[in-house]
């Protein structure tokens, strides 16, 4: 199943658009389906729409877990 | 990206002749959740998947807390039970939803528009599944949904699309889209998931970890799980991107059906949630949820950690190299403009939430 991989909203563009980051990653996305969006916001995504706004602290407690994932994938990787 | 693991599955297509010759899978990694909640309790890994799988979070929540419940021989209250089911129905409803929402028909300023309020109605009827909610009224909420659904097309009449909406395009594009391409002598006959197969499941799982959780079969089988397989024995063996995508329509006025009226109605024998008592501190539950089966399987140390845990994702099925979506693809003819548009189609088709990369690479003729 898909990860939900919390990504940082950077640059706010016309027409509902948006630069976020994902782990340093930039990437342009819809966020026509949040109200209230603000640079520094923490967002969800899903097929190039931010969905949900998260809580910036959870934000970083999933992106810090997911990290342990990335190096346990690695240590077993051959 | 210091996240190292690859959250996407890319499909590549070896054509030749117009004709799809094989179609090629990478998977996504696997979080290694069983490694990193070894010895810890098993509430740990309970307050961490929602954050993990937010898409599916209610599905894997009832999944893990129904196999630590049977790990631990606890009896399950039927009103828990029911209101369990009732979470992870709301949920398949709303991304099943999502999946519709946010393809094509989201390029439609107006119909995002409506979408957005009819998501936002959604999203407030699965707060109101959960316990200490409050906000409008549940008749509000669902009467709103009501409204949003119609304006999109999906209709309580005998047509399940109204035609002149959102929806009603959509399947107008898909069959166009058909009609071009190669689907009608599309070959893919496959088995269904159900809730029969969990008990060969869960001893896959068990005895073979993630070995089998990453390229899952029975006796050799590979059966399709989701949307498709729910409509069966009734629906047709066969099915192009077009009987899916009415099959989601349906499905989705379906279970807004069930969520208005059919919430007092008996659901013991649905299979949408299933609990399953191993023995030895073992558990392992299946739920229903909008991809099709998903399973979970934990065994406790004597303190009650996690000594292991392994589950299985509907999408391992279904994108397995030699699973549903590949024979679906393999042998199909390509002829139109829409080729492009018809597979992800078809691709789409057997997930709603999926991420996917379509490549596709000519080879020499035959």
């Amino acid at each position: 199943m898909c990860l939900a991989i919390p990504a940082e909203v950077i640059k706010l563009l016309p027409d509902d658009m948006a630069i976020v980051s994902i782990d340093g990653v930039s990437k342009e996305v819809s966020v026509a389906l949040i109200e209230e969006i603000a640079i520094g916001d923490y967002v969800i995504l899903h097929v190039g729409h931010a969905l949900t706004k998260i809580d910036p602290e959870e934000a970083r407690e999933t992106l810090d877990l997911l990290r342990q994932m990335g190096a346990a994938v690695a240590e077993v990787a051959p | 990206m210091t996240l190292s693991f690859r959250n996407r599955i890319d499909v590549v297509l070896s054509v030749a002749d117009q004709r799809i010759t094989d179609v090629n899978i990478q998977p996504r990694t696997r979080p290694p959740l069983g490694r990193l909640f070894a010895g810890k309790p098993a509430e740990t890994l309970l307050a961490a998947l929602p954050r993990l799988f937010s898409l599916c979070a209610t599905a894997h929540q009832v999944a893990l807390l129904s196999a630590i419940e049977a790990a631990r021989g606890q009896p399950v209250a039927p009103l828990t039970r029911h209101r369990r089911i009732r979470a992870v129905v709301t949920e398949r409803f709303a991304e099943l939803l999502r999946g519709l929402l946010l393809g094509p028909i989201a390029r439609d300023r107006g119909a995002l528009q409506q979408a957005h309020g009819l998501l936002q109605a959604v999203a407030s009827l699965q707060g109101d599944a959960k316990p200490g909610a409050s906000g409008p009224s549940r008749a509000d909420v669902l009467s709103q949904i009501k409204m949003g659904l119609g304006q999109l097309g999906v209709s309580s009449a005998s047509e399940i699309v109204a035609p002149g909406t959102p929806l009603a395009k959509l399947m107008t594009a898909a069959r166009m889209a058909a009609e071009d391409g190669g689907w009608r002598h599309m070959p893919a006959v496959h088995g269904v998931l159900s809730a029969a197969d969990d008990r060969a499941v869960v001893a896959g799982l068990m005895d073979q970890g993630s070995a089998f959780a990453e390229t899952p079969e029975l006796d050799g089988r590979v059966p399709e799980t989701g949307v498709w397989a729910r409509r069966r024995p009734a629906a047709p063996l066969q099915a192009g991107p077009v009987e899916r995508l009415l099959a989601r329509i349906a499905e989705v006025a379906a279970l807004a059906r069930w969520i208005e009226t059919g919430e007092a109605e008996d659901d013991s024998d649905e299979g949408i949630v299933t609990a399953y008592a191993l023995g030895h501190r073992c558990g392992a539950a299946a739920v229903e949820c909008t991809r099709g089966r998903l399973h979970h399987v934990i065994e406790l140390d004597a303190q009650g950690a996690i000594a292991r845990f392994e589950y299985l994702a509907p999408t391992e099925w279904n994108f397995h190299p030699r699973g549903p979506v590949v024979s679906s693809l393999t042998g199909a003819v390509l002829r139109g403009a829409a080729d492009r548009d018809a597979v992800d189609a078809m691709i789409g088709a057997f997930d709603p939430c999926v991420g996917y990369h379509l490549t596709t690479r000519e080879t020499a003729h035959a």
